[in-house]
């Protein structure tokens, strides 16, 4: 990324806190003009618009203004219950941008560790990490930069990620594939000294002397003053001592992947690496502290470029490796910690999507209940003169109240919410010693509660404002006796009619601007359903509404839950997001609830017919379901917020299920049936013959494939062509004993093969045939995972091979198979090409498998005892999958309990309902009393009615999520099976059960203690 | 003719407590209304005519004193047995007609046979008669809020009919009806009182509805004004 570039994401604002600084609640005033410019200030911009609007209404119209606010204020404990279920979509908007918040401090945090002091750097990156260059090119760079404006100083590395193996002569510990640091104390003063452990500060390793960090320390198990044998590349080795154990902050910490470092003279990592008289790395420290100098980077990067173009041409012409250049590595980091949070947030918001939408669900019912509670006053305030418009103006000002009450509340319960994630983030997804910097991590930016307060309000608002809208539209007479509204007449039907056929145009248009392939494939399904809406409606006025509806609900359903009719329909070749998952399920759900809605008398009377089978519960299933059959829009709502949450859990437990079903399978697949791969540094000559003569190994390995490899330069079609990359080739040695032929024994799986080949044939035509190859899935068009940034090759592509390093060693040769492994990263030739054709002879990669009785770390620690001379790297795939997969499930337990907490929505939404329905319907209890009905009777009634609420809800909600798990199965290349998570869902039906029964019991329980002398009486 | 006496009421007091004190909605209550009465309950608001009506139907509990039905103290029964002698024994009507907007009319009128535990077929033949004999005919699949306020308070009557109780409480069953309506239902009230000879208790504050009763109990200030 450039220097200087800000990340446009609408949900990060850095110019709150300082450049790059993410932490606290600091408001810089500086900052002022930008925040105002930015999303967060266009916000604001509409807040104060709509508060002077208010103000300015409120003034022409005091006494609407008076009866709105005096209706919030009517009952405290009810105006509570009210602010409570309409603070939901607010606090999900509000825990999204604070855990996206966190998460980039988080990441930020690293990303200050990994980089230390190095604000700008120079070096060539190749295949195998950072070419070297001669040392004097540094000398000239720091010469050129010294006392620059910006700059604090200029550095020398000698960097080799994993290039260092080790033995401590004390512990008798091994390790291999440690980073090796090289690095001088006194040309490096400008990124900083060590500490170590103990706080104690030091310059830097001395001749012969080394620092570990914790990390290699552990896996050494080295304490300070403890002998090493240091090994580099070619067997080159160095006995060290170990000068202090160094804390891993950006100091030792610098460029860890995890793997430990060992930081140690320049001098002494040119011998271990081969490189006499060469560095790799320039790092260039700005003035002002890690993250202060970014402030610099602007100006530094531009004094860079005009030096360095002179000092690299100074060079003799090959004396420096190709594509040296300069980078911006921490600004351009922590501007990616920005991205990694933003992209997480978008993540948790469109997760969050369902349940703002059904928070926006629930204020619709508490308006739509509260106008109907009122239908009376409201009859008579316009039978006394008020206006509609002063009607709707007195609605306005109380949903204005309760939007601004409810959003403040939403945003302070949404930073809760974050909490109690990062909370469990910390117990799953990050325990031990990191856990204290996700705690540490915690963020709450004044632009994140700004964004959620005010995005909380104004949809808030905006809902109330569509609902009093609609309901106020009223027949004064018919409000004024509580009358329900006529029947639909026909002028009505054909209004309706050309409302729908405006949406079919308006459908139309959206598939016809979403057909090409270019366009997001949202853009043509969102518009067909447009189309088969509007054709719904106006078929109403036709058929019944019942017919018409239905078949919009259920034409939905088929759309939105067959992908293959879709993918028939509209192809394949479309891009999307994962906002298509959030339509999938709103539209799927709509679909659902329309054929619900109109036929729930249907419903109804079979419910009725098969619960009312004994005389005495027939009473109590007759008034259970009476409600449900005739309130159908309060019904749908209530399902609508069940479905949605239940759906989006089911969807996202499925998918964790799926996963952890299917990792056999993968590792399987990408292990080919062996339990381990090695790499090494140094070619081994004779690696079985090694392991055969060690008596520890050979008890415990039962084969080892020895693999010719290199690195090669690959083109695709034509030599020379625009899909150029570099990768490792290797191949399996011919005509060894049966037990280690690999063509013969392996079970790896191809993704996809040349002309419907079978796996058997394409081995043994790549063992025999010269002309041809097999290729890793990551670099096949299948290929999900991380692999080089290169075009897609698929069967039937010829690959022009040139080994790097080797004269004359080339070949052309074609794609029969891509493996579904993405592990190997590698290009399978035929042996005779690999040996005669392109002379690579040496063996570097090695596929293992251990005897079932050994146990794996053992024959890791054992083969890295005996080869660690030759840098032998182990990768355990049983062990590589789980913990991947571990991180994975756990993180989808996070997104799951993030959406659980939109349950709360539908807990809320019927727990509310139950609350108003029991004073709507006070003297209906009454006089079912009065006619017989037991308090029992009346208990049970209840019950049955919110139960058969939550329960269809739920099963909506369970039996669409499945159906999109299904239809994710079938498009993730293999990465889950489709497998129903029983106990999850058991636990997560039971638990929405059971936590409805909870919200709803009281207020039943109360319904049915109402003294019927009192209920009778009762009117609000 | 009057028969034995079915509701007994003496010494019955019904105090409230209030925000200003203690209210006494019934002051020593002493009253014998016997089988096949129609008898009329008259005073003017807040007299404790409504009060009156609870407390001796077993809706409300009583402060002191004692109400027998029926030759059974009717508060010393449990909240079930009250409920299950309400739904036998019987019907109400009241001013607002207090139908379930949700039902249909013959869902109304059928639901305290339901309670009793008839079996649903027959619940509903009975319905259905009922609704009949009074002028329904045709608006049984019809919601309360479709019929008018007299048609309402017709399917109200039925539904405290239909069980064939002994007793019917009736709270100002006309309050809500103009004159012509009012004079329709007290007829229907009358002939149904002489053909099934059940015992009705009219709560009213019009003098009009009062003439068409047996006896009139005149009350004011939670008392007896007149025996």
């Amino acid at each position: 990324m450039r220097p200087g570039a800000q990340d446009e994401g609408w949900d990060v604002d850095l110019s709150l806190t300082g450049a790059g600084k993410r932490a606290g609640f600091g408001f810089d005033l500086h900052g002022l003009g930008s925040l105002l410019s930015s999303p967060t200030g266009l916000l604001i911009l509409l807040l104060i618009a709509v508060l002077v609007g208010s103000l300015f209404l409120a003034w022409r119209d005091p006494v609407t203004m008076k009866i709105g606010f005096r209706n919030f204020v009517r009952g405290r404990r009810r105006t509570m219950v009210l602010l409570l279920g309409l603070l939901v979509g607010t606090a999900i908007i509000s825990s999204s941008l604070v855990v996206g918040d966190t998460v980039g401090t988080l990441v930020t945090h690293f990303a200050y560790i990994s980089d230390g002091n190095v604000h700008e750097a120079i070096y060539a990156q190749g295949i195998q990490g950072y070419s070297p260059f001669p040392y004097s090119l540094y000398s000239d760079i720091n010469r050129s930069l010294t006392g620059q404006p910006g700059v604090q100083g200029v550095s020398p590395l000698l960097l080799a990620a994993g290039a260092a193996a080790g033995m401590d002569r004390e512990s008798g510990v091994p390790q291999t594939g440690m980073n090796l640091v090289g690095t001088d104390a006194n040309a490096s003063l400008a990124l900083g000294p060590f500490t170590t452990t103990g706080g104690k500060s030091l310059p830097g390793p001395l001749a012969g002397k080394v620092l570990l960090n914790p990390t290699s320390a552990q896996e050494l198990d080295a304490h300070t003053g403890d002998h090493l044998t240091l090994t580099g590349p070619n067997e080159r080795s160095l006995n060290v001592t170990v000068l202090g154990i160094v804390q891993a902050d950006g100091r030792g910490g610098f460029q860890d992947n995890g793997q430990g470092n060992v930081f140690v003279t320049i001098a002494n990592a040119q011998f271990l690496l081969g490189t006499p008289g060469a560095i790799n790395y320039v790092a260039v420290t700005n003035v002002g502290g890690a993250s202060g100098g970014i402030a610099h980077t602007s100006e530094v990067w531009k004094e860079i470029n005009e030096s360095l173009p002179g000092i690299l041409d100074s060079f003799p012409a090959g004396m420096l490796p190709a594509g040296i250049t300069a980078h911006d590595v921490l600004g351009a980091d922590v501007s990616s910690a920005a991205k990694t949070s933003s992209q997480l947030t978008t993540l948790f918001l469109v997760i969050g999507l369902f349940s703002i939408v059904s928070g926006s669900i629930l204020v619709v019912g508490i308006f739509v209940l509260l106008s109907e509670e009122r239908r009376g006053q409201m009859g008579v305030a316009r039978a006394i003169g008020m206006t509609r418009r002063q009607l709707l103006k007195s609605y306005y000002f109380e949903g204005l109240a309760y939007s601004m009450g409810s959003a403040l509340l939403g945003t302070f319960i949404g930073v809760g919410m974050a909490f109690l994630l990062v909370e469990v983030l910390v117990s799953t997804v990050a325990p031990g010693a990191s856990s204290q910097a996700v705690y540490d991590s915690f963020t709450v930016l004044p632009s994140s509660l700004l964004t959620a307060y005010i995005t909380g309000f104004l949809l808030t608002l905006a809902t109330v404002i569509a609902t009093v809208t609609y309901v106020s539209r009223l027949n004064i007479v018919r409000a004024i006796r509580s009358l329900p509204e006529p029947p639909l007449t026909r002028k009505s039907y054909r209004k309706i009619a050309l409302f729908g056929a405006g949406v079919v145009l308006l459908g139309l248009l959206l598939v016809r601007l979403g057909l090409p392939d270019s366009v997001d494939i949202s853009v043509v399904l969102v518009g067909s359903s447009f189309v088969i809406l509007g054709a719904g409606l106006i078929a109403t006025a036709f058929v019944r509404s019942r017919y018409a509806l239905t078949a919009v609900g259920a034409a939905f359903l088929l759309f939105w839950g067959d992908l293959s009719l879709r993918n028939w329909l509209f192809g394949t070749d479309h891009p999307g997001s994962i906002f298509i998952l959030f339509l999938e399920g709103i539209f799927l759900i709509l679909g659902a609830i329309l054929v619900y809605l109109f036929n729930a008398d249907l419903v109804m009377r079979a419910l009725s017919r098969i619960l009312g089978r004994r005389p005495k519960r027939v009473p109590v299933v007759m008034v259970a379901f009476s409600y449900p059959a005739h309130k159908p829009f309060r019904t749908a709502m209530t399902l609508s917020i069940f479905a949605m949450v239940l759906f989006t859990i089911v969807v996202i437990a499925s998918i964790g299920n799926g996963i952890a079903v299917n990792v056999n399978s993968q590792v399987t697949s990408q292990s080919g049936g062996y339990t381990m791969a090695g790499t090494t540094s140094t070619p081994i000559p004779d690696f079985m013959g090694d392991i055969q003569n060690n008596s520890t190994l050979s008890s415990e390995i039962e084969t080892a494939v020895p693999f010719a490899s290199a690195l090669a330069s690959i083109s695709v079609g034509s030599p020379g062509g625009p899909s150029y990359f570099q990768s490792k080739i290797a191949a399996a040695p011919s005509g060894v004993p049966a037990n280690e032929d690999f063509y013969t024994s392996n079970h790896y799986n191809f993704s996809a093969t040349l002309d419907g080949m079978s796996a058997g044939e394409i081995w043994q035509k790549l063992e025999t045939d010269p002309g041809v190859a097999v290729v890793s899935g990551d670099y096949g068009a299948s290929g999900f995972s991380f692999g080089p940034q290169h075009s897609a090759i698929t069967p039937g592509d010829t690959l022009n091979i040139s080994v790097l390093g080797v004269r004359n060693a080339t070949a052309s040769v074609q794609v029969i198979g891509v493996l579904a492994e993405t592990v190997l990263s590698v290009i399978l030739l035929n042996p005779t090409t690999m040996t005669s054709t392109l002379h690579s002879t040496q063996d570097s990669l090695f596929l293992i498998t251990a005897k079932s009785s050994a146990n794996p770390q053992q024959v890791i620690y054992d083969l890295k005892r005996a080869f660690y001379p030759y840098g032998l790297q182990l990768l355990d795939f049983q062990q590589v999958f789980s913990s991947g997969l571990q991180f994975l499930l756990a993180f989808l337990d996070l997104l799951e309990i993030f959406v659980a907490l939109g349950l709360i929505v539908g807990i809320a939404a019927i727990g509310i309902l139950s609350l108003r329905a029991i004073v709507e319907r006070r003297s209906e209890i009454g006089m079912i009393r009065a006619m017989g009905f037991r308090r029992s009777q009346v208990l049970a009634a209840f019950l049955m009615e919110y139960s058969f609420l939550a329960l269809l809800g739920i099963g909506i909600g369970v039996l669409l999520g499945l159906l999109l798990s299904y239809d994710i199965s079938q498009v993730a290349g293999g990465f889950f099976t489709f497998a129903i998570p029983w106990e999850n869902l058991a636990l997560i039906v039971g638990l929405s059960y059971a936590l409805t029964l909870v919200a709803t019991g009281g207020p039943s329980y109360r319904a049915s203690r109402f003294p019927p002398a009192e209920a009778l009486r009762y009117s609000e | 003719m009057p028969g034995e006496v079915i509701v007994q009421g003496t010494d019955v007091w019904k105090i409230y407590e209030s925000e200003a004190g203690p209210v006494e909605a019934l002051r020593g209550i002493d009253v014998e209304i016997r089988e096949g009465e129609m008898v009329a309950i008259m005073g003017p608001s807040g007299c404790g005519k409504t009060t009156f009506l609870n407390c001796f139907s077993g809706l409300d509990d009583v402060t002191k004193g004692t109400v027998t039905v029926e030759g059974t103290d009717i508060h010393a029964m449990s909240d079930n047995k009250k409920s299950e002698y309400r739904a036998r024994r019987m019907g109400f009507v009241f001013q607002s007609y207090n139908l379930l907007p949700v039902l249909s009319a013959v869902e109304n009128v059928e639901l305290p046979l339901l309670v009793s535990g008839i079996p649903p077929k027959q619940a509903r033949e009975s319905a259905m008669h009922w609704l009949e004999e009074l002028g329904l005919r045709g608006k049984e699949g019809f919601r309360p809020l479709a019929l008018s306020g007299g048609q309402q308070q017709r399917v109200t009557l039925a539904r405290a009919l239909v069980s064939e109780p002994a007793i019917v409480w009736a709270d100002e069953p006309t309050g809500n009806l103009d004159a012509e309506n009012s004079k329709q239902v007290m007829d229907l009230l009358r002939s149904l009182n002489e053909k099934h000879h059940q015992t009705f208790i009219v709560v009213t504050h019009d003098a009009e509805v009062s003439r068409s009763c047996d006896r009139v109990l005149k009350m004011r200030d939670g008392t007896w004004i007149s025996p």
